[in-house]
Formats: structure tokens, C-alpha cells, sequence
């Protein structure tokens, strides 16, 4: 009998040993799969940017979205994700009260000539984390470059990514899209889907950069009125925005934090990076209202195919803060009002001067805002984190994180471009903006055959 | 610049590995700063080749 127990004993120890196994690999892949599917959100960025281009600077375009990608993943290795890890509690670097953040946590596992930065069979989980936070960081810059098209440098661009996607967007997450940073802790910030740490970081930043980057040749009139530049492929344009649309299931995916490790917020439930129980249901639920509705809202307004797609993924942004709360008719509703103030908002932005080539400001920034305030609006009340007497979600919460997100991007992109363009180092010659900037500096051509433009388009 | 490297690798099994096991040439500092500088000399060496494009299209194209 008690060799019986034994036994038992022994062989109940296995089965919890391999299921504890099964679930590291498991959790391991799911943050791994991630990766290649926000992937797709640059492929989606690479067409729909090289669409909106002009052809005489299509490749300049790709150029640009590759090497903001390859740029970022050896920065963010760097200083990115200490960055994320250090900063929670602001600038001294302590550690917060769930002892996941502060200057000692991150050279345990962010210092990039530390054992845990590489090859390491203790380590199922640093790697494909900081690989999901490479692919946020990349998706920032890659919100910016659409903005900027056909007359920033090359250089410059590069710079002023690595700036966005290793520096300004982390230290925005690690404020507010972490367990212990104070805008969470203090404030009640609750942001799942990074509509204010991502998106109006990257949209803002943008917009500092348009200010001192000034307006594409031909875009303004003597009279302030402005003109379409359009760009040479629509359908591509098309094609790559339903494309970041599949790249952000994954972006969305890897917002959740796996159960059952010894980093895991619970033992049996998928939770928010902020250790508040959600699930892929719920998020499955709002991902596909959000994205319905800001076609739906965009179509009414504008009947553009552009808008709609544009819609689509404003949609999702509007409501990507409380994509784990919302019902989702609400979040149909706060989609299609995202979709709505869209092309008004791209308007104003164009009124007062500002090319912004694809609408990132407004679709990302403006977009942003509107989906961190929404959450104070139509989701007040919930605690925004674990335990007993924490901080509740609430509107003014949210709005002090909408006004530290636009700052953290707007400063930083402002204050550098600005530095930049007293230094001759923002634009490209005006000579080489006029000619193409293709024929000035990509060694292959686009369309080695040739593309004729429409018998009735208008060259600028 | 090694950092810990596993003893047991050192005698051709991974017998007892079960942390990291970086073993190989140079040490992992060597190689981060290695590769900083390349993304450094990557990025002067674009901003050169640019601003030397530019100039050329001014040169070439004098009467725009």
C-alpha cells in the first residue's frame, strides 16, 4: 500500500513537472508567433506608403520603412528594453511595488551585455518578449515614416526613429503599459492596446517632426490652399493597410500576459500587462467591431476607399485602450465616431499647414487620444491593476495620460527635427525633391519599363 | 570578456548545461560594442553617401 502511494505520488510529480513544461513551450510560441504576425504590420506599412508615394520616389519610400525597421531591432537591444524596465517609477529608477521595474531589475534582464540578453536555457520568455517589443518599437517609427514621405533625409528619418521607437514610445510604456509604472499606479491610466503609449506617442512625435520638416514642393498654393499629391498606386495602398489590419491580431496578441509561469500574472487566465484578467474572446469580440466600425463610420463621411481602410485601422486604434472592458456594440460605436472625426481632423491638420502625407497624425495621434479618453469616458471604475485598494480606472486619469502621451511625443520629435534643421541635416535638396528622389540616390529603379501616368493627372 | 562561461562545455558535452551557454569566440561585451559601432559607422557612412547625392543632383540639374 504505501509503495502504492509511492508510486502515485512519484507519477503525480511527472505529470505536474510535464505540464509545467508543456506550458513554458506553450507560452514561449504564443509570444513567438506573435512576432512573425506583426511582421505583416511593416509589410502592410512597406505597400501602403510605397502606394501613397509619388513613383519618382517610391523606393525612397521602402528604403526608408526597411532601414527604420533594421535599425531598431539592434537599438532597442541596446537601450530600448532597459529602458522599458528601469523607468516605470519615473526617472530615479526605483523599483515599484510589484518588484518588476528599477535600475536593478533591468541589468537583471535587460542589460545587453548581460547572460540573460541571449542564448540561455533558464530563459523562455526574455527573448520572445523583447522580440514582441521590438516589433511595437519598429510599428512606431513605421507610424511616423508614413508622415514624412518624399522630402526627409534618409539620415535624419533613421535618427528620429531610433529616437521614437528605442527612447520616447518606452518611456511612455513604462509609465503607462506597465504594472508599476506611476501613471497606472497613481492615476489609474489603463491603456490594453496601446492607443497612448504607441499611437499618439508615435502620431504626436510625428507631428513635431512636420512642423520643422515643412510641406512636399507643390503641396501649398500662394494662397494656402492646398493640393493632393497623389499617390501612383492606390490598390497597393489598399493591400498594405488590410495587411497591418492582420499584423495587428498579432500586435493585440502579445498586449496579453500567458497564465501559469512564474512571470505570469495568474495560474489559470489570460491578463492585461497590468495583471487584470481579460480574454481572447473578449478582445476577439471588440477587435472586429472596432475594425467594422471604423470602415463603416469612415465610408459615410467620406466614401473613399482610402478613408475606409484608413477607417479601419482607426477603428481599432479608437478603441484599443479598453479592448478588454468594452462591450462590443460600445466599442462599434466609439469605432465609427473614430472613423467619423477622421477625415475632419486630416483636413484641419492639412488647413493649418501641415502635410501630413498619409493622415498619421490624425489616424494615430488624434485617433489615439480619442481611444485613451474613451476609456475614462465609457469604462470608469474598473481597478487598473491587482490587489486591494488600488487605483480605479477614471477620466481624469485618462486625461492626464493623453497629455503626458502627446508630450513624450511631441517634445522629442519637436525639439530633435528642430535641431536637425538648423544643421542642414532634415531635408532632402530641393533639386533632388524636384527630379525624384529615386533617380538621385536608390541604385535600381521601380519601374525599369516605365509607368504612365493617367492621361488626365495633374504632375506636380 | 567571457562571462561564465559553462565549464562542462569546455569538455565537449552539454551534459549539466541549463543556463546560458554562450562559449564561443569573444566575449559578450566584445561583441556589443562591435556592433554598436557598426550601426554608428552604417549611419555617418548614409549621411555621407546622401548629402553626396544631393550635391550631384544640383550639379547635374543646374537649370531647375
Amino acid at each position: 500500500m504505501e509503495e502504492q502511494i509511492a508510486e502515485l505520488t512519484s507519477q503525480v510529480a511527472a505529470l505536474q513537472a510535464a505540464n509545467g513544461v508543456g506550458n513554458t513551450i506553450v507560452a514561449e510560441t504564443y509570444y513567438y508567433l506573435t512576432i512573425p504576425l506583426m511582421v505583416l504590420i511593416h509589410v502592410g506599412f512597406l505597400a501602403y506608403e510605397m502606394g501613397a508615394t509619388r513613383h519618382k520616389n517610391v523606393l525612397t519610400s521602402g528604403v526608408k520603412n526597411i532601414l527604420a525597421f533594421a535599425f531598431i531591432i539592434p537599438t532597442f537591444y541596446y537601450f530600448g528594453w532597459f529602458v522599458y524596465w528601469a523607468f516605470p517609477t519615473g526617472i530615479d529608477f526605483t523599483a515599484g511595488g510589484f518588484g518588476i521595474s528599477g535600475w536593478e531589475y533591468a541589468m537583471a534582464v535587460a542589460n545587453p551585455a548581460g547572460t540573460a540578453m541571449g542564448p540561455n536555457l533558464a530563459d523562455n520568455a526574455n527573448g520572445v518578449f523583447w522580440g514582441a517589443f521590438t516589433l511595437f518599437a519598429a510599428t512606431t517609427a513605421s507610424i511616423m515614416s508614413g508622415a514624412v514621405i518624399e522630402r526627409i533625409r534618409l539620415f535624419a528619418f533613421t535618427f528620429l526613429a531610433i529616437v521614437l521607437g528605442s527612447f520616447a514610445w518606452v518611456v511612455g510604456a513604462a509609465w503607462g503599459w506597465h504594472a508599476d509604472g506611476w501613471l497606472v499606479t497613481k492615476y489609474g491610466y489603463h491603456d490594453f492596446g496601446a492607443a497612448g503609449v504607441v499611437h499618439m506617442v508615435a502620431g504626436f512625435f510625428a507631428l513635431g517632426v512636420l512642423i520643422n520638416l515643412g510641406p512636399r514642393l507643390g503641396k501649398y498654393n500662394s494662397d494656402g490652399s492646398a493640393n493632393n499629391l497623389a499617390g501612383h498606386n492606390m490598390p497597393l495602398t489598399l493591400i498594405g493597410l488590410m495587411t497591418i489590419i492582420v499584423g495587428f491580431w498579432g500586435f493585440l496578441m502579445a498586449c496579453l500576459i500567458f497564465p501559469g509561469e512564474a512571470w505570469s500574472w495568474s495560474a489559470t487566465e489570460f491578463t492585461t500587462i497590468y495583471g487584470t484578467p481579460m480574454t481572447l474572446s473578449a478582445l476577439t469580440f471588440n477587435i472586429l467591431m472596432a475594425f467594422a466600425g471604423g470602415i463603416i463610420g469612415a465610408w459615410f463621411v467620406t466614401r473613399d476607399p482610402f478613408w475606409m481602410m484608413s477607417g479601419a485601422l482607426g477603428g481599432i486604434i479608437s478603441c484599443a485602450a479598453g479592448l478588454d472592458l468594452y462591450w462590443p456594440p460600445m466599442a462599434f460605436v466609439i469605432a465609427m465616431i473614430g472613423g467619423c472625426i477622421m477625415p475632419y481632423s486630416a483636413k484641419l491638420i492639412e488647413k493649418m499647414g501641415v502635410d501630413d502625407a498619409v493622415g498619421a497624425v490624425t489616424v494615430h495621434g488624434v485617433l489615439g487620444a480619442w481611444g485613451v479618453i474613451s476609456v475614462g469616458i465609457f469604462a470608469a471604475g474598473y481597478p487598473a491593476t491587482q490587489g486591494e485598494g488600488v487605483a480605479l480606472t477614471n477620466f481624469t486619469g485618462q486625461l492626464i495620460g493623453l497629455a503626458v502621451m502627446a508630450g513624450l511625443g511631441f517634445v522629442p520629435g519637436y525639439v530633435i527635427s528642430l535641431l536637425l534643421r538648423m544643421f542642414g541635416l532634415l531635408r532632402v535638396g530641393r533639386t533632388a525633391e524636384l527630379v525624384g528622389l529615386d533617380r538621385t540616390k536608390v541604385p535600381s529603379s521601380a519601374y525599369p519599363e516605365g509607368v504612365a501616368p493617367s492621361a488626365n493627372y495633374d504632375a506636380h | 570578456m567571457k562571462t561564465g562561461a559553462p565549464p562542462v562545455l569546455e569538455s565537449g558535452s552539454w551534459e549539466g548545461v541549463t543556463e546560458t551557454y554562450y562559449n564561443a569566440v569573444g566575449g559578450e561585451a566584445f561583441w556589443l560594442y562591435i556592433s554598436i559601432a557598426l550601426c554608428v559607422i552604417a549611419l555617418i557612412g548614409g549621411a555621407i553617401h546622401e548629402a553626396k547625392a544631393y550635391r550631384r543632383a544640383e550639379n547635374i540639374h543646374r537649370d531647375i
